[in-house]
């Protein structure tokens, strides 16, 4: 389920990026964190927080910093590399 | 592109901020309590259906009509089902279908193609001549799908240019620009229509209206296309007993979709006309909305 509350995070401006020794590669939920470099804005630099795309209303769609959803029992957490637009 | 453009469609309306997306794959990267496949590091498409399992419809096998079921960015029910449109987003494990080409940017194609996959197996595709009106991502999917459920000719129709371009390229026999030469199909309604199957991806009434004089007594107008009103002669459909109907979704097919695609038995990669990076999602929604200048525009999260 991606029901992840809605968390602005000021820290992480989107245009920004930073250095692959930013990301908290200790923890469990980010195995490949070694995969996440800094190339683009669209950059995870805690293992809290995820850019999502938000549509709030017609036309109104926003780049928003969304906690990370932890799997649960039965699911599986993917890092998404392409999404197709419909 | 129904949310972004009119914030819904029939009883799908946006009520509150829903991420959107449910064309997605990525790579396993971290498994919950009693799941051991896919492994970490998997490249998978992930299949946004998750019907309930216990309702009336699952039981029957029918779970495309599930009525408690959770598809990733829908709002048919409040509060909604967020999306894939995220960097991370987690589904049930068997949910993520290994793509063992690595290929995330056909491997999003998994579910559109199985909405085509299970349209095409609901009428009697092998051997027909087969009509495809609307060439968008849809419609050129009903191409490759016909083509693979063994269809004798494709002819697909559009009122632009650009989108017949793809059609032809990946397998449609005759491309035709209606809004161009609207008398180009008039030869397929005489002698009670042509074509044996008829798929409507355009979601347009004045389509839908049409379809039946092109479809030979007793042959099929698929339904595919979502969002219209049409005003249909029912006479058309009544004399020449056509059987008209809708095709949603996918149970199986997603599978299926996922094997074909990985085993490039179908190649649905020249259907891709841009990927953006997700942070320019809204000038890729924009673009996407443009059918002159896009076909299947794909974000790019990694």
């Amino acid at each position: 389920m991606t029901t992840a509350s809605f968390r602005q995070s000021a820290s992480v401006p989107l245009n920004q990026t930073y250095p692959t020794n930013e990301i908290e590669a200790s923890d469990p939920m980010m195995v490949e964190s070694d995969t996440l470099d800094s190339r683009g804005p669209f950059v995870v630099v805690s293992t809290s927080s995820m850019q999502s795309v938000v549509l709030h209303k017609r036309l109104d769609l926003r780049i928003e910093e969304q906690s990370v959803p932890s799997p649960g029992t039965g699911e599986v957490l993917v890092r998404i590399e392409r999404g197709g637009i419909c | 592109m129904h949310y972004y453009n009119r914030g819904g469609f029939g009883a799908f309306q946006i009520m509150e901020p829903m991420t959107l997306g449910h064309e997605i794959a990525g790579r396993v990267e971290a498994l919950g309590a009693g799941v051991s496949w896919p492994a970490v590091g998997t490249m998978v498409a992930v299949n946004p259906a998750s019907p309930c399992g216990k309702c009336e419809f699952c039981r029957k096998g029918q779970p495309i009509h599930c009525l408690d079921v959770r598809f990733l960015g829908s709002a048919m029910r409040t509060p909604h089902v967020q999306g894939g449109f995220s960097q991370h987003v987690v589904c049930r494990a068997e949910n993520a279908a290994p793509l063992k080409n690595g290929d995330a940017a056909a491997g999003a194609f998994a579910e559109p193609f199985a909405v085509c996959l299970h349209a095409v197996g609901e009428a009697p595709v092998y051997g027909s001549r087969v009509l495809v009106m609307g060439s968008g991502p849809i419609g050129s999917l009903l191409v490759i799908a016909a083509r693979f459920a063994g269809a004798r000719e494709i002819v697909a129709i559009d009122v632009k240019d650009e989108p017949l371009v793809y059609a032809r390229k990946v397998g449609a026999d005759r491309t035709i620009n209606i809004a161009e030469h609207p008398e180009a199909l008039d030869p397929f309604a005489a002698n009670k229509g042509y074509f044996d199957v008829i798929f409507e991806a355009a979601g347009q009434g004045s389509t839908v209206a049409s379809a039946p004089q092109y479809v030979r007594p007793r042959g099929a107008v698929m339904l595919v296309g979502q969002g219209a009103t049409a005003q249909l002669a029912v006479s058309g459909v009544v004399t020449k007993e056509i059987n008209l109907r809708g095709a949603f979704r996918f149970d199986s097919e997603f599978a299926l979709a996922v094997e074909l695609i990985d085993n490039k038995r179908v190649d649905v990669s020249p259907l891709i006309s841009d990927t953006l990076p997700a942070a320019k999602a809204k000038l890729a929604f924009d673009l996407a909305g443009d059918r002159s200048q896009s076909m299947k525009v794909q974000l790019d999260f990694a």
